[in-house]
């Protein structure tokens, strides 16, 4: 259960970083940390259970999570060409 | 021959991959033709079962893979999406975007692989993976005009809350499989729903289909990206995902055998409440889109209240939906590119110049209203009759009144251009362009006059 509070945790700061900063790279970290906090739930329930299963999602969540920072950090490269800056509130042109 | 069109359309993505490296012979059309041939070839194979009355249904791989009607159909559905898509990427590109025409193709026809292995699976492990795969391309797709600015922003946008709502849904996913002790839905004995963590996980992963299909209180990033994506990609985006979506909702409902209409039918109270009330306000053509696809979701959710009779209106409806929003897509893209604005104002007295093209975005706009005798009609029919059905009389009220509502952007649109002046040389719309509005009409009149060819 400790592990599971600490998983908890981990979450809960990731959750709030990623809706609190405003560094386009600072957000993408906070969701990696959530998804760490993700694979720390996965790992211990597979432990708990005696079923490799959750062991291998956290290998597949490991490998997307790698391309998903290629991919974000593509897009956020483009931005500061476009933008000149990292900032996501400075990216505004589109609104209601 | 079981995984034909997955393994045609995974051999095509990576034949243009390569062609776009190498390029031994340059050339736009012979892309586009092998691309189209392609798709159309993975289209066919899907229904080669049928013909050769083989063992086809079935699950494959330990139950990671499913072949049955219900992943028949969405197949389907996608490929048919895909090869419009590419249908209407041929003038868009051509005027818009110009670059790397061959990587678009890879990502769109990665994107629909990813689409398929989703609505395939009984697994969480491959309809997470097909998630990502079709998320990943999106993302890249959305941000494909890279020196416009909206384009990079939407993208970012997209990429950011994407990303957000697959890390909550994995939360719950692995909560999940701390309770059942598998991933594989249809292994689950009985979900305990009631006790907190079961309800806090199924929520969760609700949440994660919930993003894709623009289901309230998920539907903020919708605009922003419908917007500053490539029309094309808009397009795609307003009804390939969203289909995915239903079809996993449909097939964890199904499988799970739990009870959360009353969860669902206030979802979709409030998601159609804010598309149609956002859309109201809207100027731009593609925001109005994207409000209005948010309140069609909420529409397409009602159907989820009822099992027995509302997951087929759900299908009817989303098939429906399909076609009318990828033929009024269509007309935007041509609007766009003739009339250099996606502003509705800049329409004025567009009947005048192309009755045509007038008269089907007046058909699709009235097949998203429900007006008889068109296919929306039938579809919105049937997810009210569902919900009245399942005790859910309110829902459906809502549902009118909604639709009532809707009739006053949808119509504004179409009295712009039918009765305000502007200029009035006649234009001629291409063909390509053409044909793809002409294969929508006929799908959303014939499904609106004959519905039970699909049932």
């Amino acid at each position: 259960m400790d592990i599971l509070a600490i998983s908890l945790i981990l979450f809960g700061l990731g959750l709030f970083g990623a809706l609190t900063r405003k560094n386009a790279v600072a957000i993408l970290m906070s969701i990696e940390l959530m998804l760490n906090a993700v694979n720390l739930n996965f790992v211990y329930f597979s432990r708990t259970l005696i079923d490799l299963s959750g062991q291998i999602f956290t290998l597949f969540i490991i490998a997307a999570a790698a391309a998903e920072a290629a991919i974000g950090l593509a897009i956020i490269l483009n931005l500061y060409r476009e933008f000149g800056d990292i900032d996501v509130e400075k990216a505004a042109l589109l609104k209601w | 021959m079981i995984f034909l069109p997955e393994l045609i359309l995974l051999g095509l993505a990576l034949l243009i991959l390569t062609y776009d490296f190498v390029k031994i012979i340059p050339s736009r059309r012979l892309l586009v033709a092998v691309t189209l041939g392609g798709l159309a070839l993975s289209f066919l194979s899907v229904f080669l079962p049928f013909l050769t009355e083989s063992a086809s249904a079935g699950s494959f791989l330990s139950n990671m893979y499913l072949v049955d009607s219900f992943s028949i159909i969405f197949k389907t559905l996608f490929l048919l999406v895909g090869l419009l898509v590419v249908v209407l990427n041929y003038d868009f590109f051509a005027s818009a975007v110009k670059k790397h025409e061959g990587e678009f193709y890879f990502l769109l026809l990665t994107s629909l692989l990813g689409l398929i292995l989703m609505v395939s699976s009984p697994n969480l492990l491959m309809i997470y993976l097909g998630m990502e795969t079709v998320s990943f391309t999106s993302y890249l797709l959305v941000g494909w005009q890279k020196s416009v600015q909206r384009s990079s922003e939407a993208s970012l946008k997209y990429f950011l809350f994407g990303a957000l709502a697959s890390a909550i849904f994995l939360y719950g996913v692995s909560f999940f499989y701390g309770l059942n002790g598998t991933l594989d839905l249809s292994r689950v004995a009985a979900m305990n729903i009631v006790s907190p963590a079961g309800f806090l996980s199924i929520l969760l992963i609700l949440f994660g289909f919930g993003f894709k299909i623009a289901m309230a209180p998920m539907q903020f990033w919708c605009p922003d990206v419908y917007e500053g994506a490539p029309t094309p990609i808009t397009a795609y985006l307003s009804v390939a995902p969203k289909a995915a979506g239903f079809a996993v909702i449909l097939r964890l409902l199904t499988l799970l055998n739990i009870d959360l209409v009353t969860l669902l039918a206030l979802l979709s109270a409030v998601t159609m409440t804010i598309g149609n009330l956002a859309a109201l306000r809207q100027r731009n053509i593609k925001r109005l889109l994207a409000y209005s696809s948010i309140a069609q979701a909420g529409y397409i959710l009602i159907g989820l209240v009822s099992p027995e009779l509302g997951y087929s209106a759900v299908i009817f409806y989303l098939i429906v939906y399909t076609l009318a929003n990828l033929g009024a897509f269509a007309a935007v893209i041509y609007l766009a590119e003739k009339l250099g604005s996606e502003d509705i104002e800049s329409y004025s007295g567009f009947a005048r110049r192309s009755p045509v093209m007038a008269f089907a975005f007046a058909v699709f706009f009235l097949s998203l209203i429900g007006i008889p005798p068109l296919a929306g009609f039938i579809g919105k029919f049937l997810l009210f009759k569902a919900a009245v059905g399942a005790g859910f009389l309110w829902l459906a009220i809502v549902g009118v009144v909604n639709s009532v509502v809707s009739v006053y952007y949808y119509m504004n649109v179409m009295q712009i251009m039918y009765f305000r002046n502007g200029d009035e040389s006649a234009v001629k719309i291409p063909a390509f362009i053409s044909l793809a509005i002409w294969v929508c009409l006929a799908g959303v009149v014939a499904l609106g006059v004959f519905p039970n060819i699909l049932f």
